[in-house]
């Protein structure tokens, strides 16, 4: 397999500044606004004195004017949780062009963006119905830290998705990149309960080439990696025409399921070159912004 | 539509083999997918096109068994009636000269190929319609005639046989043409390899020729030098291409020398072997290797031990020995009145002197000599002169089967038979029977003498003169039995018989022995190619033995006026006999259609 973080990928990504908007930070104190209100310079609102208040807070000068107490409110600033969830089933090692590889670098690339801004950075590996977790990472200096772990995945697990989110941690609102192939029959489940946890979902779906445009002839015994359950079809033109309708019918399907859920999707190919990944794909994260 | 043949229909039983392929073609390939919930889904709409998807999926199998059935149909020769082949009469000649034994197409010739292609045509007629069949070479045979059986027809064809003769269908239109006063409205159809004017037949020719590599002997000849032989071979390649052989000499069936000679297309060569030391009978040329017609290879030639005779005839007119001279076969005759001169003659050294009425001073010492009514004191002498007799033969080997013979005759000398001779003429007198005719060898010379003049005799007028005078000059000079040894096949040989002797005999290269009705017969069963021997027995010891060669023609080795460069517009030539209603290559066309959708088709799964 090719190396997923190689010195192509790297020279890229230093140049890659992007801001990632997040309706709802919910961390710990940090640089993006939040719906609390707090200690920071930016006003927010004011409201009637209550007992209790902070008398260093009251406004005197619009108890000048009204003869009434009024509390100044501020904003309060707290760092944004984003999740990259990685499905890590042996499906996703497939492909001349492997998925694998484009899966670790666009969770390489959405690392260095999400550490880069300052927010917290949750690295999830869905792999037999489990759930392999890094501790939340902040600042730059984790993002060795990231890319280290996500180096190690190897992709050999069966896929559950439901079952290992649902041993996720997903307390706070934030971000979750979902990053599959999405072979999956309860993907919407999956984006329901991602939602249900406050997370805006994106979903990053990494398919090859050979999936949208298999290559076959003569009668062919298909074997699942995954499951090793098999299918034996002779292909012809009709057949493989009606792979090419079934493979559209399911990219549109989960668009829908994605609209449906408020999920942004965006399709990736395994084999887009690092600049494609980067720029292209994770482009429209920043346009959303 | 009928059918020619039905043994295709056995290839039916190979149908299950191609479903049998299939089934083994079909053997699966294990490949890995990242998941099958995909394909899964388009399984499921494959299957529920069923059963057509299925059909679908086998539909080149079932292409190539229909591709499979209709080359069995194909092979069937199937045609259709009533497409130009309903006439009343048909004549069909096949043309079995020499150059339809050249090679068609593998093992089988030109006439083979006419053959079949003329029983197919038989075969594919209307019922009822009548079928003349004629072989023709040099000449025509007419084999069956206007027979509705077609059965028939086809086992009268087959059972035609190839000759060596020259010629073509010529013969053979020429004798359709004789019989188009029978049938008006009759078509012919001529099987042959060589351009043939039709005329005003109605019908078409079917080519059988095909280019093909052929060398060939034109003729082997041979002279002397001193002792030895200088023989001359004639060689053609009658091909488009260069090509070297070897020609091996003969003699006797005895390797005598052989030559290795290359030709460029289209050449003659006249092959020399110098100084051949043989002293036997036939010389023969063959050569080396196959070409498109073997019988051509070998050419023969007969060193002749016959001679020609030279007689002189002394004599004022006397039109009745010319007359019996002229008769016999291998004679050079001189003649002259001048018997003052005829020292001067006799320097010639003549085979044989006949004096009429006349006798030089100096008689030959060499040569036989005849003599009429002329006196030799030297040799004979007479008893006088008969005023008129009755002359009858007797018996002696020159009145053999005319010993019955007696004929007037008027000044008759009557001779006293010397010692060596022998009396053959009689006259019957007053003074007892007289000889008035002998013959005798004296000193190695044959001497007969007759004691009258012919005009005054009725001897020319008796119709055994000319036996009698044949049996005298052939017992005073030996012309042979044979005046040419070499001819080709199909030509006649005249063979003249000694009558002296039994009837002769000729022996065939086959060793079939024929016995000839007549001494002096024109034979023609030379349908045979080799060394035919002619003999005469004088009884069950002594005999004569000649052998003559029967050598191929040189005209059948190539043929000089295609049928394919025919002139005339009105007739037709097809390389088919059945080509304009023979659904067989409708059939072929379809099938090259039906190859090419199965190739498109496969290139597209």
């Amino acid at each position: 397999m090719e190396q997923a973080f190689n010195s192509e990928f790297y020279a890229k990504l230093r140049s890659l500044r992007m801001s990632i908007a997040l309706s709802n930070a919910a961390g710990m104190s940090g640089g993006r606004k939040s719906k609390a209100k707090g200690n920071s310079v930016e006003f927010s609102d004011f409201r009637e004195y209550m007992l209790g208040d902070d008398i260093r807070r009251i406004d005197w000068n619009a108890y000048g004017r009204f003869d009434k107490l009024f509390i100044k409110l501020f904003m309060e600033e707290k760092e944004g949780l984003f999740h990259v969830i990685l499905d890590a089933s042996r499906s996703m090692d497939y492909g001349e062009k492997n998925k694998a590889v484009a899966a670790k670098r666009l969770a390489g690339a959405l690392s260095y963006i999400v550490l880069e801004n300052g927010d917290r950075l949750f690295l999830d590996i869905m792999k037999d119905g489990q759930m392999e977790m890094h501790r939340g990472m902040t600042g730059m200096q984790a993002f060795r830290k990231s890319i280290e772990f996500l180096d190690r995945i190897e992709f050999d697990a069966t896929g559950d998705f439901l079952s290992s989110l649902k041993r996720g941690n997903f307390k706070q609102s934030g971000m979750s990149f979902f990053i599959s192939d999405g072979y999956c029959e309860n993907l919407e489940e999956v984006f329901k309960y991602l939602r249900f946890c406050h997370q805006e979902v994106v979903f990053l779906h990494v398919l090859s080439p050979e999936e949208r445009d298999p290559v076959f002839e003569g009668t062919v015994q298909m074997v699942d990696c995954e499951t090793g359950a098999d299918i034996r079809m002779s292909m012809s033109g009709s057949v493989l025409r009606s792979y090419k309708k079934t493979y559209e019918d399911f990219i549109r399907n989960i668009e829908a399921t994605c609209k449906k859920h408020s999920v942004i999707y965006i399709p990736i190919s395994s084999d887009a070159s690092v600049d494609s990944l980067l720029y292209g794909s994770l482009s429209k994260l920043a346009t959303n912004n | 539509m009928k059918v020619l043949y039905f043994w295709p229909l056995a290839l039916l039983a190979l149908v299950p083999v191609i479903i049998f392929m299939y089934l083994l073609k079909q053997k699966a390939e294990k490949k890995e997918v990242p998941s099958l919930f995909l394909w899964k889904e388009t399984y499921h709409n494959v299957e529920a096109n069923t059963p057509w998807e299925k059909l679908k999926k086998n539909w080149l199998m079932i292409l190539q068994i229909i591709l499979f059935l209709i080359l069995i149909l194909a092979l069937m020769g199937p045609y259709l009636l009533n497409l130009g082949r309903s006439t009343d009469h048909v004549v069909i000649v096949v043309d079995n000269s020499g150059s339809m034994n050249t090679a068609y197409e593998g093992e089988k010739t030109r006439f083979d190929r006419a053959v079949s292609e003329a029983v197919d045509y038989v075969k594919g007629l209307k019922n009822g319609t009548g079928i003349s069949v004629i072989s023709s070479s040099d000449e025509a045979v007419l084999v069956v005639t206007s027979t509705e059986d077609k059965d028939e027809a086809v086992k009268k064809i087959k059972a035609i046989e190839p000759t060596y003769k020259s010629g073509n269908a010529s013969a053979g239109v020429e004798m359709v043409k004789t019989m188009q006063s029978q049938w008006p409205s009759l078509t012919t159809v001529c099987f042959t390899d060589s351009n043939v004017e039709m005329e005003s037949l109605n019908g078409y020719i079917v080519d059988v020729y095909k280019e093909k590599e052929n060398i060939g002997i034109n003729y082997l000849s041979h002279g002397y030098s001193g002792e030895k032989l200088v023989i001359l071979a004639k060689v053609t390649n009658y091909g488009k291409m260069e090509n070297a052989r070897e020609i091996t000499l003969y003699g006797d069936d005895k390797i005598l020398t052989s030559q290795s000679v290359s030709f460029a297309p289209g050449e003659s060569k006249i092959v020399y072997f110098d100084k051949v030391n043989f002293k036997g009978k036939v010389l023969r040329a063959e050569l080396n290797g196959n070409d498109a017609l073997e019988y051509d290879n070998a050419c023969y030639d007969v060193l002749s031990e016959s001679k020609q005779v030279n007689v002189l005839l002394m004599t004022e007119k006397n039109a009745y020995i010319e007359k019996a001279l002229e008769l016999m076969e291998g004679i050079t005759v001189t003649k002259s009145n001048d018997i003052a001169s005829f020292d001067s003659f006799v320097t010639q050294n003549f085979d044989l002197y006949i004096f009429d009425c006349m006798m030089p001073a100096n008689f030959p010492q060499q040569g036989n000599v005849i003599i009429f009514d002329a006196p030799n004191k030297d040799l004979y002498s007479s008893k006088g002169v008969i005023d008129g007799a009755l002359v009858e033969a007797k018996e002696h080997p020159v009145t053999q089967y005319i010993d019955e013979m007696d004929f007037g005759a008027i000044d008759v000398t009557a001779y006293v038979t010397p010692a060596w001779g022998e009396p053959f003429l009689t006259a019957d007198t007053d003074e007892g029977v007289l000889d008035v005719a002998f013959t005798g060898d004296l000193n190695g010379q044959t001497i007969t003498v007759f004691g009258f003049d012919l005009h005054n005799s009725e001897l020319p007028l008796k119709m055994e003169f000319p036996l009698l005078m044949y049996n005298i000059i052939n017992a005073n000079v030996s012309t042979g039995i044979l005046k040419e040894n070499v001819i080709s096949v199909g030509d006649g040989i005249q063979i003249n018989g000694k009558a002296d002797m039994k009837l002769p005999s000729v022996m065939k290269p086959d060793e079939t022995q024929i016995d000839l009705s007549d001494y002096r017969i024109m034979y023609t069963g030379t349908d045979q190619i080799g060394v035919y021997t002619v003999k005469q027995e004088l009884n069950s010891v002594e005999g004569e033995e000649e052998v003559f060669a029967v050598n191929f023609p040189s005209s059948e080795s190539f043929v000089e006026i295609l049928a394919s460069d025919n002139q005339n517009e009105q007739t037709d030539v097809k390389k088919s006999a059945s080509a304009d209603l023979d659904l067989k290559n409708i059939i072929i066309v379809l099938i090259l259609l039906l190859l090419g959708v199965e190739w498109i088709a496969y290139l597209r799964r």
